[in-house]
C-alpha cells in the first residue's frame, strides 16, 4: 500500500493526540490508535517505511517500534 | 407473505391532546367522562366514543372553531358552543345532540353544500370526504339555495405541482391547510386571500403553488377534508383498499408512514400519526416521492459478465450466486483471505446489513467491511464512545419540546432532515432560542415569527477552534455546571482537559482570527448555551466531514458535559443522520474493526460468543476501511467487493481515485436497485428491493427502531437479506433465515444493547429505541440518566489542528457541499421522481463578490478546479454564502462533484473531508474532460444493459 498515503495518516494521528505532552505516553496513543483501527497490511506497510523517511513525524517514528 | 399491522389508535379526535396531569370529570350524553384540563370538549366526547360532527377540527392542529358543525349544548350557558374551542370544567354537563343542535347543524352544512359542486361519485375523495360523511351524518336532505346565484365553482384547477392538484371550487375554507402549513410545517406558504365572499385560499401573494415558498411537504394535502387538496395519485387511481404500516427510506429521522394500497401498487404515502419521529408529518421526498420504486429503469434480473467492457448476461440467481462465489474463492486462492471484503447499506434493514457483515466475517473469513457512515458520521461513533461511552445521539426527537437553547452546528435540517426541521421550528416559534454555527446562510435562521439569537459564521475547516473558544468563554466566565462535573465526570480528565482549555489560545479573541467569529458575538452565544436552561446541539455533516470530526463531535460531547446538559429531556448532543438506516448500520457491525453492538474484533470473549453462534472462527484484526479498501485495490493487494445498496462511485470523495479503485477489482458484485454509477464497473449485478418491498427494521437518528413491512412482492423476486444469503450458500456457508424476525432474533441474543428487541415487541410497542434489555424493557428515549455509559464521563483535549486543505493563490476559494430538500444523496431515488421539477441539475453557489470578480453571471457555466480535479456546473450568484466559500451538491453524477473533493480526511475515522476543498473557479464555455468520459462511459455502459435486457 502506498507509504505516502499512509505516512500522512500517521503523521495526522500523531498530530491530533499531541495535546499528550509526555513523547512516550503520546507514542503508546498513536500505536494504541493504529492497532485499534488499521488492518495488518497497513500497519505492515507503515513498518516497511525507513525510520529516517524525511517525512515521518518524531513521534510516529517512535510509534515504529511499538506497533 | 406480507403482514398486515393493526395500528392501535388512528381516529380524529378533533383537536390535540392536553398534556396537563389535573383530571376534570364531566357527563357527556349521560356518561361520566374523565380527562385531562385542558382537553377540548370534542375531545373528551372521542374519548368516550361520541363522535361530534366537525370540518375545521382535526388532532394535529390547534382548535379553531370556524365551521359551526361541532355546536353542543352544555347546561347552564346560553347559546351552542363549539365543542372544539370549549375546555372542559370540573362538572360540566353536555348534550351532543339534539333537535336543536340538529336544526342548527343541517343549515350549516346545507350553506357549505349551496356552493359546493354536487359531483361526489366522480369526485377524488369519494370514499374518503369529511364534507360527505358530515352531510351524512347531519341528514341534510336538500339544498334550498340554487346553484343561480353566485357561487365559487368555476374557479379554475392549479395543478403547477407535480404531486397534488388543487381544485378552489371544492374548498370550504376550513383553513385546515394554512393552519397545517403554519403548526405543522412552519413555512407559512398559504393564506385566506380577501374577505367575506371572496375569500379564496391562496399559496404565495396569489402565486401558484409551483411558484409560491411552498416545499410541497403535503401537509395541507393530509389536512384537507374534501377534494380541494388532492393527491394526483388519488385522483388517478381511487382511493386505497388497505394500507401498510412502515419506515420511510430517506433521511435519518426515520418517519413512520401508511403505505395506502390498492393491491400491490402504493397509491399514496400518509404520515402515521403515531409514529413517535414525526409525530404524522412527513417530506417532499418520503410522502411523494416514492415512483422510483416501479421506474422503468429498475433492475429485475441478475445479470454477469466477465469484464466491464462486456455486455450483460442476464442470468439465474444461482448461477449469478455461483459466479460471483466462484470469483471470491478464485481471487482469495490467489491473492489471500483478505484481498476480498464488502459494504453494507444503510439504506437496506439491520437484518440485511447484519447479515453482510456476517457473510464477510463467517464467509470470506476477514473483517474487510464497511459501511456508508465512513463517510458521514464515523466521527460521531469515535468522539462520543471515547467521551460518553455509546456511540449515538442521546435523545429522542420529542426532547426538543424541552429545549430552551437550541444550537445548529454544521447541519441544514430544514433540508436535509426536514421532518425534523419542522418540529425544530415549532419549538422555536414557541420562543427557544436558537444559536446557528454554520459557514452558509441556512434557511433555519429566520422564520415566521421567530430568528436566530446568534448565526456565527465560521469559515469551513475551523470547526474546533469555536468549539474550544465556546469552552473557554464558559471556563473563563465561571458558568459551568461545577456539580454535574464533579458528579458525573472523571476529575482526572477533567482536570488536564481543563488546563488545556484554559490556555488563553482557545480565548474567543484569539480565535477569532482563526474562525472569523467576533469574539463578543462567540461570547454571548456561549453565554446563552451555559446559561439558557435547556441546552441542546444538534449537528450534521459540517461537524464530522472535515480532517478532524472526531475532535469536533468530542468537543461537543465536552460541551455538553461542562454545562450539565445530559440526563434529561430537552438537552444532549444530536447528531443527524445523514441516511434511513445509517444508525443502524454501525450498530450492526459495520465498521472493520467492531462486531454488532461496537465490540472490538479483537475483544476474544465477544469474538467467542459470536463463533459458537455462527460456527466458524473469526478474525481477531481490524479489516479495511473503505479508503483504505480503495488504496489496497489500487495497490493490488485488494482484488474484489461486494457492494450492497451504495454509490460510491458517486458518493465518495476524488471520483477519480474510486475510479482507479474499481476498475482495479477482478469481481465487483453490485446489489442494487438501479444501474448506479458504481455497477457501471461491477462484473455481477443482483437486483435489490426498495423498501416497500421487504419486511425488516431501520434505526434512526434517535437509536429509534422502527419495522419495515412489505407492502408488495420484490420486483426481482427476492429481498435483499435472501440475496445476500443465496450468495453466502454459495460460498459454502448456510444461512437458513425464513423471515427477517428471525435475524433479530439472533441480534438480540448477540446484542445486549438489543437483547429486548423483537418483532413482537415492536408491533406492540410500535418503535423501540435502543438500548432495550431488562434495565430498559420499553428502550432508552433518553441516554446517560444517572451515568454515563463508560461511567464517568471523560473530558478530553481538543487540539485545534488546521486541515492540509487551504486556499491558495491557484485555489483561492473553498468549496463545501451538502444536500437541499428534494433530492437524497446521489439522487439514484429522487431523480428518478418528479422531485426533478425542484432541482434537475447542480448548480454552484457563490458570493455576489467572487461572481463579479471572475465575471460570472447568474446561469454561466463555470469550471470548477481543485488538486483533485475538474468539473463543470452552472452558476448561481447568491449572498447566501459568505466571500470566499463557494457550495455545492452531489444529487446528480454528471455534475461531478466529488471529481473536486479530495482525499483528506479524519484523522481518527478517515471520514472524508467533503466540506473543505480549496477550488478556483472560473467561467468556462464547455464541460470538462472527466465529464466528457462520463457521457461516454454512462452511454457505453447503458447500452450494454440494453443489449442484455434486449436479449432476455
Amino acid at each position: 500500500m502506498n507509504a505516502e498515503y499512509l505516512i500522512k495518516m500517521a503523521n495526522q494521528i500523531a498530530l491530533n493526540l499531541a495535546y499528550e505532552q509526555d513523547p512516550e505516553r503520546r507514542a503508546d496513543m498513536v500505536a494504541g490508535h493504529i492497532r485499534k483501527f488499521w488492518e495488518p497490511r497497513m500497519i505492515e506497510a507503515l513498518l516497511a517505511v525507513d525510520p529516517a523517511h524525511p517525512d515521518l513525524s518524531p513521534c510516529v517514528v517512535a510509534v515504529l517500534t511499538r506497533l | 407473505m406480507i403482514g398486515y399491522f393493526d395500528p392501535k389508535t388512528d381516529r380524529d379526535l378533533g383537536t390535540p391532546a392536553s398534556l396537563s396531569t389535573s383530571l376534570i370529570t364531566l357527563e357527556i350524553d349521560g356518561e361520566q367522562v374523565q380527562v385531562p384540563e385542558g382537553t377540548s370538549v370534542m375531545r373528551a366526547a372521542a374519548l368516550a366514543g361520541i363522535n361530534i360532527p366537525k370540518l375545521c377540527a382535526t388532532d394535529s392542529l390547534k382548535s379553531f372553531g370556524s365551521c359551526r358543525v361541532c355546536l353542543v349544548e352544555i347546561e347552564g350557558r346560553r347559546g351552542y358552543p363549539a365543542s372544539c374551542t370549549t375546555p372542559v370544567s370540573e362538572g360540566m354537563v353536555v348534550r351532543t345532540e339534539s333537535p336543536r343542535i340538529n336544526k342548527l347543524r343541517k343549515n350549516v352544512m346545507e350553506l357549505y353544500i349551496s356552493d359546493h359542486p354536487l359531483d361526489c361519485l366522480t369526485c377524488p375523495s369519494n370514499g374518503n370526504c369529511e364534507l360527505q360523511d358530515m352531510v351524512g351524518v347531519v341528514g341534510l336532505r336538500e339544498v334550498r339555495y340554487g346553484l343561480s346565484v353566485s357561487n365559487h365553482l368555476h374557479l379554475p384547477k392549479d395543478t403547477s405541482n407535480p404531486y397534488f392538484t388543487f381544485d378552489p371550487s371544492k374548498c370550504i375554507l376550513c383553513s385546515r391547510c394554512v393552519r397545517a402549513c403554519e403548526e405543522t410545517q412552519g413555512t407559512f406558504a398559504l393564506t385566506i386571500n380577501s374577505r367575506g365572499f371572496d375569500s379564496k385560499i391562496s399559496a404565495g401573494a396569489n402565486e401558484s403553488f409551483m411558484d409560491s415558498e411552498c416545499v410541497s411537504c403535503g401537509a395541507c394535502v393530509q389536512a384537507c377534508p374534501t377534494a380541494t387538496l388532492s393527491e394526483n395519485t388519488v385522483i388517478e387511481f381511487g382511493q386505497a383498499e388497505h394500507s401498510v404500516i412502515t419506515t420511510c427510506a430517506y433521511c435519518g429521522v426515520g418517519c413512520s408512514f401508511k403505505a395506502e394500497m390498492k393491491g400491490n401498487q402504493v397509491v399514496n404515502m400518509v404520515p402515521y400519526k403515531d409514529g413517535k419521529a414525526n409525530r404524522g408529518h412527513a417530506c417532499v421526498k418520503g410522502r411523494f416521492a416514492f415512483g422510483y420504486a416501479t421506474h422503468q429503469d429498475r433492475i429485475t434480473q441478475p445479470m454477469i459478465r466477465d469484464r466491464i467492457d462486456q455486455p450483460w448476461r442476464t442470468v439465474s440467481w444461482d448461477e449469478a450466486f455461483q459466479f460471483a462465489a466462484s470469483r471470491i474463492r478464485q481471487i482469495q486462492a490467489q491473492y489471500g483471505t483478505n484481498s476480498v471484503g464488502a459494504i453494507t447499506s444503510s439504506r437496506c434493514t439491520n437484518e440485511e446489513t447484519y447479515l453482510v457483515q456476517k457473510l464477510v466475517r463467517a464467509a470470506f473469513g476477514n473483517n474487510n467491511v464497511d459501511t456508508c457512515a465512513r463517510v458521514c458520521h464515523s466521527p460521531t461513533g469515535y468522539g462520543l464512545k471515547m467521551t460518553l461511552g455509546e456511540s449515538a445521539g442521546t435523545q429522542d426527537f420529542d426532547s426538543v419540546e424541552h429545549t430552551d437553547v437550541v444550537m445548529v452546528i454544521g447541519a441544514n435540517p430544514t433540508d436535509a432532515h426536514p421532518v425534523f426541521g419542522s418540529r425544530l421550528k415549532k419549538r422555536l416559534r414557541q420562543g427557544a432560542r436558537l444559536i446557528v454555527v454554520d459557514p452558509r446562510q441556512i434557511d433555519l435562521l429566520k422564520g415566521p415569527h421567530y430568528q436566530a439569537d446568534h448565526h456565527l459564521q465560521l469559515r469551513p475547516g475551523t470547526n474546533v477552534a469555536f468549539i474550544n473558544a465556546m469552552a473557554h468563554t464558559i471556563i473563563s466566565e465561571g458558568l459551568e455546571h461545577s456539580d454535574f462535573i464533579a458528579q458525573r465526570c472523571d476529575q482526572a480528565a477533567y482536570q488536564q482537559w481543563l488546563s488545556f482549555i484554559s490556555d488563553s489560545r482557545h480565548s474567543p479573541e484569539a480565535t477569532e482570527a482563526i474562525t472569523g467569529i467576533p469574539a463578543t458575538e462567540l461570547r454571548a452565544a456561549a453565554r446563552l448555551y451555559a446559561q439558557g436552561g435547556n441546552s441542546a446541539i444538534y449537528y450534521g455533516l459540517g461537524v464530522t466531514e472535515h480532517s478532524q470530526g472526531s475532535t469536533m463531535v468530542t468537543g461537543i460531547a465536552n460541551l455538553a458535559m461542562l454545562t450539565g446538559n445530559f440526563g434529561r429531556p430537552g438537552v444532549g448532543v444530536n447528531p443527524l443522520r445523514g441516511q434511513n438506516n445509517v444508525q443502524g448500520s454501525c450498530d450492526m457491525g459495520s465498521f472493520p474493526h467492531e462486531l454488532p453492538g461496537y465490540r472490538h474484533v479483537s475483544d476474544s470473549s465477544v469474538r467467542q460468543l459470536f463463533e459458537q453462534a455462527w460456527q466458524v472462527s473469526l478474525a481477531d484484526q481490524p479489516g479495511l476501511r473503505i479508503p483504505n479498501m480503495f488504496e489496497a485495490a489500487i495497490a493490488g493487494s485488494f482484488k474484489a467487493l461486494y457492494c450492497q445498496g451504495e454509490d460510491i462511485a458517486q458518493s465518495d470523495p476524488n471520483t477519480q481515485h474510486v475510479e482507479a479503485a474499481l476498475g482495479s477489482l477482478e469481481c465487483l458484485i453490485v446489489q442494487d436497485i438501479f444501474l448506479n454509477e458504481t455497477a457501471k464497473y461491477a462484473h455481477v449485478l443482483l437486483p435489490g428491493a426498495t423498501f416497500l418491498e421487504k419486511n425488516g427494521t431501520f434505526t434512526n437518528a434517535e437509536r429509534r427502531i422502527a419495522r419495515v413491512r412489505k407492502a408488495m412482492p420484490p420486483l426481482a423476486g427476492k429481498e435483499d437479506w435472501q440475496v445476500t444469503q443465496g450468495l453466502a450458500a454459495a460460498l459454502g456457508y448456510t444461512m437458513t433465515y425464513q423471515h427477517p424476525s428471525e435475524i433479530m432474533d439472533e441480534i438480540a441474543r448477540l446484542t445486549p444493547s438489543f437483547q429486548g428487541v423483537s418483532y413482537a415487541r415492536l408491533d406492540e410497542l410500535g418503535s423501540i429505541q435502543w438500548p432495550c434489555n431488562d434495565e430498559h424493557p420499553l428502550g432508552t428515549p433518553v441516554m446517560h440518566e444517572d451515568s454515563f455509559t463508560i461511567g464517568q464521563g471523560q473530558f478530553i483535549p481538543t487540539e485545534f489542528v488546521p486541515t492540509e486543505e487551504r486556499v491558495n493563490g491557484r485555489y483561492p476559494l473553498l468549496l463545501t457541499t451538502g444536500r437541499i430538500l428534494s433530492q437524497y444523496n446521489v439522487g439514484a431515488q429522487t431523480r428518478r421522481t418528479a422531485n426533478v421539477a425542484w432541482h434537475a441539475e447542480d448548480v454552484l453557489e457563490l458570493h455576489p463578490h467572487d461572481a463579479e470578480e471572475r465575471g460570472i453571471n447568474d446561469g454561466d457555466w463555470v469550471g470548477i478546479s481543485s488538486r483533485a480535479g475538474q468539473t463543470v456546473l452552472r452558476a448561481r450568484v447568491s449572498s447566501r454564502m459568505q466571500p470566499g466559500v463557494v457550495y455545492t451538491t452531489f444529487h446528480h453524477p454528471f455534475s461531478g462533484a466529488n471529481v473536486i473533493t479530495t482525499d483528506n480526511s479524519d484523522w481518527a475515522t478517515n471520514c472524508p473531508e467533503y466540506k473543505v476543498t480549496a477550488v478556483q473557479a472560473e467561467k468556462v464555455t464547455e464541460i470538462s474532460k472527466w465529464q466528457e468520459r462520463f457521457r461516454h462511459l454512462d452511454s457505453y455502459q447503458r447500452q450494454l444493459l440494453s443489449e442484455s435486457q434486449a436479449e432476455a
